[in-house]
């Protein structure tokens, strides 16, 4: 597949270098943007990219562009706000978080309403049913439940950990734990930001990855913290809930961590099963595909790493080779694999069996992409799965892409490029195996 | 620290046993006994124990100085490659004896006999001599601190509270998000557990600044320097190692950037001048020198003493008043633009261990220079004693 990698970064070639042309001509196709196009969608706030335009227009033919995937961008949400850390979407609504108080609601590419937390700098947003949790720098977890008669209205309804528990654990001595050098603090309260959070819908555990070298497991019903685990020697940066039990945790200390979840009557406790991996760069973060069956973890020197499931075993399965700095965060959905990196762009790689395929290179964010949400997209065709990624950066905006999971017919491709002159083989992201 | 951080140089790029041609480590509050700092530390890194080393001291600019030193013999041939380096604990100052106590004892040590030892022990004694004496970050000629003098000059440049707290919250989220990108990854080394520097606050708000009180001046009302605005004293430790290009190509290091000039001014802040408004005075004379404007810079590097001295230096290169009065420019410098200020925060939200804040910022703007493939950044220090000390670096 090394030719097909070649040529499909090629199209992403063509699509950067298009870009930075298109920046001066008007896009006017108004179906392909319905952001732009209606004034009563319109909002200040919108802003549509010059990139939005299908690279390969106007220079394909028809019978060309029928075979060519809609992969691009779709528009960029400004607030101007702060720098965004994170992000999460369900059914076509978008929550971002940024280092302001705003949490900020997205619906059809406008801004829907928005709510203020007390603590700024949210740095993990998890949808559940009609909850949102947020993580945030001060090491709390805060819980919003919507209001089912108006879904702007969001209303703070609890905190993890909960005022009283805070209050009970505090009396008792052997509740305090020493979390840096002459300083404890309950075990219950994360001790340092709160970087990553995952849900276990199956079991109603929340997982809270931080700073602080732990990862806690609060049960959602009652806000209880059922576990803390002392899990690496520097800050935890990544934490993910998977199938049957186990859990993956990543760290700046440069390991990935497998636990395995045991219950015993009312306790659980998170058993240390393997490390899968030890190096010199931080784990910077970590994703799952839906089935369990494949890990990937990105980390500071650009690289993902990523394991596969064999006889129930996880083996070490290849690299991929796709940015010039830190990976920040990673998605899987479907087919792709998306890696977000400080160089401003995002990798689409598709997966077919045990090989990875770069399909492209998003760009366009001008600061480092730093978190990563995915959507199916429900208006999909017949045999071509869309999917709609939103991309939160420190250039303080958020990007709408849509990316198929079709890889482009690379002739057409190769000879558009041709005939565009602008060709380049070499400057590819690869995948190693 | 400053072991630590040189040892760190030393890992970082192989150095063990290797002699430098010179180790420039400087520190502001010192104890006596760190006379030797630069060579007592430099023994303990790895170095080779046959490296020079020299301890230096400008106030806060003492890191960059260091750096202009090195780079200096650098380029006149003398040697091939050094490290300029800084460290300061404004955590555990050294606190001294007054100067009846210290007269009696060096007294009592000269004398011979006992007997002469304990008259003059006991000589007019009084218990007040007992009491320590704390060092000061007052100017000596004005008994003013810094941060008063910043206050008169916010006065007369007319910054304002809003424009300061403002200047510093972007300075505290610039830093939370270069921690996030992993900037730091590869320039911070942990030290006794610390991994990250701990005045930062990602979030901070403009309202939980405007809460805080003037820090300076309590009574006229008209305060508007605050701890939230200031830079806070802190520790910490700072090394670069500077080479020439042979060098650096023997040894199959990368070059990030290149140091290519200095220069260094002193106001007369006694008699009236802004005490923190030398950069003013120096960078003319850089860019007149190297034939650029104000403008001709991808990063500024301006060191957050306050938030009111970056902002009133810049006020002042943008005055055609103080430019063609002050500087004897026909023209103002004109503005910078503020998205290539102090892209990852500076010391309103990293801290200020006074020396080492120069070999920061030159890390840091040279790792900046590197990711960006090509460039130039200014680097602009404000010191005690009313001096300045500036650089440009390229790629």
């Amino acid at each position: 597949m090394r030719g097909g990698e070649k040529r499909s970064t090629n199209m992403l070639d063509n699509s950067i270098s298009n870009k930075s042309s298109s920046s001066s001509s008007e896009v006017d196709d108004s179906s392909r943007l319905s952001c732009e196009g209606s004034p009563t969608m319109m909002s200040p706030w919108n802003q549509t990219s010059p990139f939005a335009k299908p690279p390969w227009t106007p220079n394909f033919s028809e019978n060309m562009s029928q075979n060519v995937p809609q992969s691009g961008l779709i528009c960029s949400l400004v607030r101007e706000e702060g720098h965004i850390y994170s992000l999460a979407s369900k059914d076509g609504t978008l929550y971002t978080g940024s280092d302001s108080k705003n949490i900020r609601v997205w619906k059809n590419k406008q801004e829907f309403s928005a709510f203020k937390s007390k603590s700024g700098l949210v740095k993990a947003i998890i949808i559940s049913g009609d909850k949102i949790y947020t993580g945030h720098q001060d090491g709390k977890v805060r819980v919003w439940k919507i209001n089912p008669n108006d879904l702007s209205m969001h209303k703070r309804s609890g905190t993890f950990p909960a005022f009283f528990d805070i209050f009970k654990a505090s009396i008792r001595p052997k509740n305090y734990v020493e979390v840096k050098r002459n300083r404890t603090a309950i075990w219950i309260k994360h001790a340092d930001a709160i970087s990553c959070l995952s849900m276990n819908q199956e079991k109603g555990l929340l997982y809270s990855a931080s700073w602080d070298r732990t990862f806690k497991v609060w049960r959602v019903e009652d806000s209880k913290c059922l576990d803390s685990v002392k899990a690496h020697e520097d800050a935890v940066n990544s934490v993910v809930s998977s199938m049957e039990g186990i859990v993956y945790t990543g760290s700046a200390d440069g390991t990935v961590k497998v636990w395995k979840r045991e219950q015993e009557g009312k306790v659980v406790r998170h058993v240390l099963t393997r490390t899968l991996l030890s190096q010199e760069s931080a784990v910077t973060a970590l994703a799952v595909n839906d089935s369990g069956s494949v890990v990937y973890c990105g980390s500071s020197d650009g690289i993902v790493n990523f394991w596969e499931m064999e006889k129930e075993l996880l083996s070490h399965s290849g690299v991929l080779k796709g940015h010039k700095l830190a990976v920040l965060c990673l998605a899987v959905a479907g087919k792709l694999v998306f890696s977000g990196s400080a160089d401003k762009t995002i990798c689409v790689w598709r997966r077919e069996g045990a090989v990875h395929t770069c399909l492209s290179v998003l760009a366009g964010h001008t600061g480092p992409v730093k978190c990563l949400a995915v959507e199916e997209d429900s208006a999909v065709e017949a045999g071509d799965k869309k999917w709609v990624v939103y991309s939160g950066s420190l250039d303080k905006s958020v990007k709408v892409w849509k990316v198929s999971e079709i890889v482009p017919d690379m002739d057409r491709m190769a000879l558009m490029q041709q005939n565009n002159g602008k060709f380049d083989w070499k400057s590819l992201p690869s995948a190693k195996y | 620290m400053s072991v630590k951080v040189l040892g760190a140089l030393v890992e970082r790029y192989g150095l063990h046993g290797v002699e430098l041609g010179e180790v420039a480590l400087g520190a502001v509050i010192k104890h006596a006994s760190d006379w030797n700092l630069a060579r007592e530390a430099l023994l303990s890194s790895g170095l080779a124990a046959t490296t020079p080393g020299i301890t230096t001291a400008r106030a806060c600019g003492t890191s960059l100085d260091n750096a202009i030193i090195v780079a200096n013999k650098i380029a006149v041939g003398q040697i091939e490659a050094g490290i300029a380096a800084g460290s300061d604990t404004t955590s555990d100052v050294p606190i001294v004896y007054g100067t009846r106590l210290r007269k009696r004892l060096l007294a009592i040590n000269r004398a011979k006999a006992p007997l002469d030892k304990l008259k003059i022990a006991l000589h007019r004694f009084s218990l007040k001599e007992l009491k320590p004496s704390f060092p000061g970050v007052a100017e000596p000629r004005t008994g003013k601190s810094m941060g008063d003098h910043c206050e008169q000059m916010a006065k007369q440049w007319q910054v304002g509270r809003e424009a300061q707290d403002r200047l510093a919250l972007d300075s505290h989220r610039k830093l939370a998000a270069a921690y996030e990108a992993g900037f730091f990854e590869d320039l911070i080394v942990p030290f006794r557990g610390i991994r990250r520097d701990g005045f930062l606050r990602p979030d901070s708000s403009l309202e939980k600044l405007a809460a805080l009180k003037p820090a300076f001046d309590k009574t006229s009302g008209r305060g508007t320097l605050t701890a939230g605005n200031s830079t806070g004293l802190s520790d910490g430790a700072a090394a670069v190692l500077l080479a020439s290009e042979d060098w650096a190509a023997q040894r199959g290091l990368k070059v990030q950037a290149w140091f290519r000039d200095a220069e260094v001014a002193a106001v007369d802040f006694v008699h009236g001048e802004g005490l923190l408004m030398a950069p003013t005075v120096a960078v003319p004379r850089l860019l007149r020198r190297n034939g650029l404007t104000l403008q001709d810079f991808d990063y500024y590097e301006i060191h957050e003493a306050f938030a009111a001295q970056v902002l009133c230096t810049l006020r002042a290169w943008e005055s055609a008043d103080y430019c063609k009065q002050r500087l004897g420019l026909d023209a103002p410098l004109g503005a910078i633009d503020p998205a290539k200020l102090n892209v990852h925060g500076s010391s309103l939200a990293v801290g200020h261990p006074f020396a080492a804040t120069g070999a920061r910022i030159v890390a840091t703007l040279a790792k900046l220079l590197e990711q960006k493939g090509s460039g130039r950044g200014l680097i602009s220090i404000c010191t005690a004693g009313g001096m300045g000390v500036t650089a440009i670096l390229e790629r």
